[in-house]
């Protein structure tokens, strides 16, 4: 027979201003296996604990229930406290009775009884507690990284400077992500390159980081600590250890595509890199377009490899390892403004978006840093810049802000000054959002020193006429319609997730929100974390986010990281499910609807091994303790530890058979 | 060859090469109005088996069972073929366990259509071309087919079943002389309160016996909500309460897998009308989820899946 303690917190005046602290705990002593009630002000401090283990002690008490505020808050605190008094942390009851009861009612009479209809249900419950006990797993201390961009290599970089390995896989040709695009980043106008090629080059160099380039995730299985993970490493058809990065075979290969990594601006070959400080340096065939793949004929490059690293017959290697933890950092796509045919992107060669416009004064860029305008390589005198395209537009885009554009849009006014002396940018803008460390004071240097023109208001149309873009809109704050002929017209079109986000959210466990960025498991407390243990998030791919958050973000998840493999073992939560397999009928049902895949089938033997029946069994390192199981078993024979049916029937009855 | 004949033939040629270990098909009973399961074991016995339209039982309801000691053959009519896809996707046999023995009959008889006569003066039930004959003493009467076959037989359509090893007789699809859902239509006209009352009524004759779901193929737990002693839900009295609360279970526990054999009416003792709400169920399923059950080995179980485009509908 359980001997049950009650214990009944004031705190301060938040419970007792509104419930009769004093009634409660005398009506809770009547209660059937109480051996011991009282109440005190501040539970949860020292004395209120040291209260609670010295009855333990004297009242011999087995089990315990503390009527005070959410378990959410102090659950972790009392279980602490009664097992420091020698009981199972799970022998205790929470009664809520502040946030379900004081802070919400003001009818005192009333308050108090609910008070007490609370307690008798946490005594009831109590009462059928059973000792929990958790399980070690062991911890696989290895990391997979999940996307090359800042955010991707920051966090290798952090995870493998405390010691641990890590995996990063990119599926371009080379890491780098966005940022390598950028000739100069706001608000310091630090040169991309030269602050991200060191961090790309560390990446490569440090013996913890193994980077797979031209690779791709093709599946996870597994868990926290523990996760199977299948890597697809795309045939690059150049021997990665004989290639020295020469770069003879792109020199000469005959076969010129658009590039994608100079947003169709300029040219690359059918081998290439992506860019000049690629990491690695090694090229790739892209066997679409390569002459030798599509024809049959060429081997160009083959012939001028001074080292023999070409090789055409290389195949995809699927590989599993297994990791401990796995960070997100696919970062974004950008919107295709065709969506808005008013602006004429697609139609007018000098419509362009703003990524594009980063390649066409990047050094190594098309145009080798000079800026000229696509329709005719001549430096543009007039640019208009058009703020949130597709962003903060329920209709045809996104109703969120993009966040970033407001920053580079004054970014490339001042940059197109600092390169054309005596041209005029004009920037059409919704809302200036410069809410970050120098931001408000970098679009001001735009207007005030570099002469930006900000006019608030929309564009809403563009027309070319003869080698000029007239640009049609309105100034809001002047109100009046603006026409302004320009040589070039940028557009800030919105980040959006990439395409294959939903995918990836998937096969991670992540959940995502309704444009597909990927959920962090709390908005405010758990940023970098998801709701499947050990996937955590950094950068772009979770929200529109500009370098410093991302990289910040990105640190924050490499902690993490770090903080679960500096643990010997770890864990598991004891308040999972449990099969009872004399009565399971092996259905399956259980394992259909586990959103968390924690059940299999198990085949039941005899003594002397002969097969007797097939019933589900529960990973315990999987389950998360959701219950859905449970729910869905109609035999009840899957029942949650903690949570099970005559538990939870007690409460049930304790209330209904209330008097 | 008659199908009873082609029957005998197959479940010899099964036995005796050893592919089954049973057949498990219909038997002569005690009197000629029912025939009964049997279980046959050796070629020999094959001959005792009897195709005729007073075979009812649902068999499959034996498989879970019966496999453990070996591959078994069922004769299985269309819709109890789909008992058996939905107890192979549910794990309780293994396809290759089971020899499927698909007869499309004509019919089955529906005990009703005896009424006036005597029927230890029946000597022989058989089909014929417009319904069913049934042999006294005073010579053969033919039963027309609306007033021969159970319900669920009038709306069948025969259609290739799911899964089939062996199959008997004419399986070209046939029109189903009644709408499936027809009563359901006819229920539906009831108002709320009216049907609380219907069911009210019915449930209250109720004494917990069981039959129903022993005769399901869908009802095979090891232990049924109703058994347990440790944790109860449900009360095991016969009250109007909780036999509502046991009926309204079980209809969640069959939603998406009752296929509307009708077997928990006819084993009811007592004369509740068990398929209605299974058939109302059915509907739903339908309407919602697009799938009928053991009509595919793919459609997954409507309580086992979930898909982003899954019907929300507000209940009224
Ligand atoms: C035009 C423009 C200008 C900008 N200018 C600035 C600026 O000046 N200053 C500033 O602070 N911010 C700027 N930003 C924002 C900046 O680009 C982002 O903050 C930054 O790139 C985020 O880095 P990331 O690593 O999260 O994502 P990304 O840079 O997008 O990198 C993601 C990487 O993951 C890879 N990847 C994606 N999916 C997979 C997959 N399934 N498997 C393997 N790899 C995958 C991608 O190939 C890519 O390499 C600008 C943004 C734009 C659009
Ligand atoms: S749903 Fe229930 S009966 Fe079916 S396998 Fe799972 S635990 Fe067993
Ligand atoms: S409680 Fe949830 S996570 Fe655990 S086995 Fe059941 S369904 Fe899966
Ligand atoms: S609920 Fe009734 S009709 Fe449905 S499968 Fe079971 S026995 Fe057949
Ligand atoms: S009523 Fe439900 S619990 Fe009972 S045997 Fe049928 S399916 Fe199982
Ligand atoms: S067979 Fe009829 S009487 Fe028996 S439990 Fe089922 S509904 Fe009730």
């Amino acid at each position: 027979m359980a001997r049950v303690g009650v214990f009944i917190c004031w705190c301060g005046s938040n419970i007792a201003k509104t419930v009769d602290v004093e009634k409660v705990a005398e009506a809770a002593a009547a209660l059937p296996g109480v051996a011991y009630s009282t109440n005190y002000k501040y539970m949860c401090s020292e004395p209120g604990q040291n209260l609670v283990k010295q009855a333990i002690a004297e009242h011999k008490l087995s089990s315990i229930v503390v009527a005070s505020c959410s378990p959410r808050l102090h659950e972790p605190t009392f279980r602490r406290c009664i097992s420091e008094a020698g009981l199972n942390p799970f022998m205790l009851e929470m009664a809520n009775i502040r946030e379900h009861c004081s802070w919400v009612h003001d009818d005192n009479d009333a308050a108090t009884k609910k008070a007490i209809d609370l307690v008798a249900m946490a005594v009831a419950k109590v009462a059928k507690n059973e000792p929990l006990s958790s399980q070690a797993i062991p911890i696989t201390k290895k990391a997979l990284v999940i996307g090359g961009g800042v955010s991707g290599i920051q966090t290798a970089l952090d995870i493998a400077d405390a010691g641990y390995k890590v995996t990063l896989v990119e599926r371009t040709p080379s890491i780098g992500g966005r940022m390598a695009q950028y000739d100069k980043t706001f608000p310091t106008l630090d040169c991309a390159a030269c602050i991200l090629t060191p961090k790309m080059v560390d990446a490569a160099s440090n013996p913890n980081i193994e980077i797979l380039s031209y690779s791709e995730v093709e599946n996870v299985s597994g868990f926290v600590g523990n996760f199977d993970v299948t890597i697809r490493k795309r045939a690059r058809s150049v021997d990665m250890s004989k290639c020295t990065g020469c770069g003879a075979c792109y020199e000469k290969c005959p076969k010129k595509v658009s590039s994608e990594f100079d947003c169709g601006l300029g040219q690359r070959k059918a081998i290439y890199v992506p860019f000049p400080q690629a990491v690695p340096n090694v090229p790739v065939i892209d066997r679409e377009v390569c002459r030798w793949f599509a024809e049959g004929k060429c081997k160009v490059c083959e012939k001028i490899c001074p080292t023999g690293a070409i090789d055409y017959s290389q195949e995809d290697e699927v590989i599993t390892e297994q990791f401990g933890a796995i960070v997100a950092a696919t970062g974004f796509d950008t919107w295709d403004p065709q969506e808005y045919g008013n602006l004429g992107y697609g139609k007018y060669p000098d419509v362009i978006t703003s990524l594009q416009f980063e390649r066409l004064f990047n050094a190594s860029g098309p145009t080798d840093g000079k800026l000229l305008r696509p329709s005719d390589n001549q430096p543009p005198k007039n640019v208009v810049f058009i703020s949130c395209i597709g962003s903060r537009d329920d209709e045809h885009g996104y109703p969120y802000c993009s966040k970033v554009c407001c920053m580079y849009n004054a970014k490339h006014a001042l940059l197109l000054k600092e390169k054309v002396s005596d041209a005029q940018a004009y920037v059409f803008y919704m809302d200036i959002r410069a809410n970050g460390k120098g931001y408000e004071e970098f679009v001001r240097r735009a207007m005030e020193k570099y002469g930006a023109v900000y006019l608030r208001g929309r564009v809403s149309r563009i027309i070319q006429e003869g080698d000029k873009l007239i640009v049609r809109g309105a100034d809001t704050l002047a109100g009046k319609p603006v026409e302004i002929e320009a040589d070039m017209v940028v557009l800030a079109a919105a980040m959006k997730p990439q395409p294959d986000a939903k995918e990836m959210a998937r096969k991670l466990g992540i959940s995502t929100d309704e444009y597909n960025w990927f959920s962090e498991a709390h908005p405010k407390l758990r940023p970098v974390e998801v709701l499947t243990a050990g996937v955590y998030l950094a950068g772009v791919c979770q929200y529109p986010k500009d370098i410093p958050d991302s990289v910040a973000q990105a640190s924050g998840a490499a902690s993490k990281v770090i903080g679960l493999f500096s643990k010997p073992n770890l864990e598991s939560e004891p308040t999972v499910a449990e099969v009872n397999e004399t009565t399971c009928a092996g259905c399956l049902l259980c394992k259909e609807i586990c959103p968390f895949s924690a059940i299999e089938p198990k085949l039941l033997t005899d003594r002397a091994g002969n097969p007797v029946k097939t019933v589900a069994s529960v990973n315990q390192g999987l389950c998360h303790g959701c219950g859905t199981c449970v729910a869905g078993c109609r035999s009840a024979s899957v029942q949650l530890k903690g949570f099970k049916d005559d538990q939870l029937l007690a409460e049930v009855d304790a209330l209904a058979f209330m008097e | 060859m008659s199908m009873e004949q082609e029957l005998r033939e197959k479940a010899k040629e099964l036995l005796s090469s050893g592919k089954v270990k049973v057949v498990i098909g219909y038997g002569e009973g005690s009197i000629p109005i029912k025939s009964t399961p049997i279980f046959v074991k050796t070629p020999e016995q094959a001959d005792c088996l009897v195709l005729n339209p007073t075979c009812t039982n649902n068999l499959t309801v034996y498989l879970p069972q019966a496999v453990k000691s070996g591959p078994v053959a069922v004769v299985a009519k269309p819709c109890e073929v789909k008992n058996i896809v939905e107890l192979v996707k549910e794990n309780q046999i293994k396809r290759e366990d089971v020899t499927v023995i698909a007869v499309s009959t004509p019919g089955i008889l529906n005990d009703a259509a005896l009424a006036e006569f005597d029927l230890l003066d029946v000597k022989k039930i058989s089909w014929k071309a417009d319904g069913v004959a049934v042999t006294t003493s005073q010579g053969d009467t033919v039963i027309p087919r609306d007033a021969a076959f159970q319900k669920k037989c009038l709306s069948c359509t025969a259609a290739q079943p799911a899964i089939a090893d062996i199959k008997i007789g004419d399986w070209a699809e046939r029109a189903p002389l009644q709408d499936k859902f027809a009563d359901v239509e006819e229920y539906e006209k009831l108002s709320a309160e009216e049907k609380r009352a219907f069911w009210a009524g019915q449930f209250s004759k109720c004494i917990r016996c069981y039959a129903c779901r022993q005769a399901c193929p869908g009802c095979y737990c090891n232990e049924c909500f109703v058994d347990k002693n440790g944790q109860i839900w449900a009360s095991k009295d016969t009250g109007a309460e909780s036999n509502w609360f046991f009926h309204m279970t079980r209809m969640m526990h069959t939603a998406g897998r009752c296929t509307g054999c009708g077997e928990c009416e006819r084993a009811c003792p007592m004369g509740i009308p068990l398929s209605l709400m299974g058939k109302k169920m059915s509907l739903l399923v339908k309407e919602l989820f697009g799938t009928q059950p053991g009509e595919s080995m793919e459609d997954a179980p409507v309580f086992g899946c979930y898909q982003t485009n899954d019907p929300d509908p507000c209940p009224e």
